[in-house]
């Protein structure tokens, strides 16, 4: 009987050790690192009122962090990896009359609230900045998968939402109608840890 | 692009510098102040054509390249005040390097590096307004010779991907064809307005040049224009007074030739698609 009692309470003792263990793992854990070549950046503008017009950036880095269970993001996203299929488009879309990309070379966001509002659905407060200017901005970021396989734990969200692009000085065809003001944008993130 | 574009951001500065120097015909009358007139147009056509563009630069500017106006600004308020003192109106060297300093010390790229860099804006903006201004005696080659070196720029800038530039540039060398014109019709007397095109060709070369790291335009095709107009001043002086115009011009427009064909032939050829 004493052996049996000495048995439970130290498989007791062994079990709340293992479980303050997990808990310091998961505070120590670190974010999840964004994976550039399954992230993706779309972006769509309205060509002179006809057809719509899609672009998209190839180099999307940065880390997602799980804090008490509600993400933070730290996005970024290299100016020169716009890509259109058309080389000379690119071009005129790094140069000042857009993104001027050799003195912004960066697009980020920062995330600095999120709260859940459904079913792996989060309202995330944040800061973007553009073209030099920071703006607020809220986005419902939706959590698409998390899984842990023989890579890691992997985790992806998405979101849609639309931008004004004279707020970030990019004026340029506004006003001729030739491309939207309005910019519909996707960013569809994977991040992975190990 | 569309031609109501064309004729808002070109055809208003063109308008203002027209009205500007019809006005002075009026109103500067006297040989001493005759230069304002020209000087007052180039200078509030450059900020009007900028302003249409990108809007008035805040201070400092928020983008590198808006440096540019505020430099033609500052010039162009300074170009003012020479043709009022006597003793300056001969002090061209002079009048060029003041500009070459403040050029050099105002205009922001990216990519500058310290002092050689702006040595080199001080050195550039020094021959080329001493270059436009020894191709000023007939009066109307230098606003020629202004009209293609940013004509040429403006090409380049388009080239380049850079509309903006492209147009500012195109505004004024439409400026520059509406002095020409004008000067033809009743010549005045032309000082120094020789720096404030200096800067503007300089600026813009510079500008288009830190803007284009993919080198959709060779490097050297920015800057073969304005090296253009000191060897078309040199030619000048080394031809027979009956030539002078002519072989200084077809020098200046050879180098200008020179560059937008060059930038051309090594394009890689894809369909427009200016938004």
């Amino acid at each position: 009987m004493f052996t049996l009692k000495l048995f439970a309470l130290a498989a007791l003792v062994g079990l709340s050790m293992l479980s303050a263990a997990q808990e310091v793992e998961s505070l120590d854990q670190k974010p999840f690192t964004v994976d550039p070549v399954h992230s993706t950046s779309i972006f769509r503008a309205h060509h002179f009122g006809a057809g719509m017009f899609y672009g998209r950036f190839n180099d999307v880095t940065g880390t997602i962090d799980i804090v008490e269970g509600l993400p933070e993001f730290a996005i970024s996203v290299a100016i020169d990896s716009v890509d259109t299929n058309n080389e000379k488009l690119d071009g005129h879309l790094k140069s000042p009359d857009f993104f001027n990309s050799v003195e912004f070379p960066e697009m980020t966001f920062k995330s600095s609230s999120a709260k859940k509002i459904g079913d792996e659905k989060y309202e995330v407060v944040g800061e973007i900045t553009l073209h030099g200017v920071t703006k607020p901005l809220t986005v419902v970021m939706a959590k698409t998968g998390q899984v842990t396989n023989r890579r890691g734990e992997m985790i992806g969200f998405e979101t849609t939402f639309t931008l004004n692009r004279s707020d970030f000085g990019m004026t340029y065809g506004v006003e001729s109608g030739a491309l939207s003001d309005n910019i519909k944008v996707i960013v569809a993130l994977e991040a992975g840890r190990k | 692009m569309n031609p109501v574009e064309v004729l808002q951001f070109v055809g208003l500065p063109v308008l203002i510098a027209t009205g500007i120097v019809l006005l002075s015909w009026h109103f500067f009358s006297s040989k001493r102040i005759q230069p304002l007139g020209v000087i007052i147009a180039v200078g509030v056509s450059s900020i009007v054509a900028f302003a249409l563009q990108e809007g008035l630069p805040s201070v400092p500017p928020t983008e590198k390249w808006h440096w540019l106006v505020l430099t033609v600004l500052i010039v162009f308020l300074l170009a003012c005040l020479y043709p009022l003192f006597r003793a300056w109106d001969r002090l061209i060297v002079l009048q060029a390097i003041i500009a070459g300093i403040i050029t050099a010390g105002c205009m922001q790229f990216p990519g500058q590096s310290g002092f050689f860099d702006r040595v080199s804006i001080l050195l550039l903006v020094l021959f080329v307004s001493v270059g436009l201004r020894r191709l000023t005696l007939p009066p109307w080659h230098m606003y020629l010779a202004a009209w293609s070196v940013l004509a040429g720029l403006s090409i380049l800038a388009l080239q380049a991907s850079f509309a903006k530039l492209a147009f500012f540039a195109g505004a004024m060398s439409a400026v520059s064809a509406a002095m020409f014109v004008l000067q033809l019709l009743k010549p005045r007397e032309t000082k120094s307005v020789q720096v404030l095109f200096g800067v503007l060709i300089v600026g813009c070369a510079m500008c288009g040049a830190a803007y284009d790291p993919s080198r959709a335009v060779p490097l050297l095709a920015w800057f073969l224009p304005m090296v253009g107009i000191s060897i078309a001043a040199i030619a000048y002086f080394l031809c027979k007074p009956k030539f002078q115009a002519v072989v200084s011009i077809a020098t200046l427009e050879f180098c200008i030739l020179f560059s937008v064909i060059w930038t051309f032939v090594q394009a890689t050829p894809q369909d427009e698609m200016w938004p």
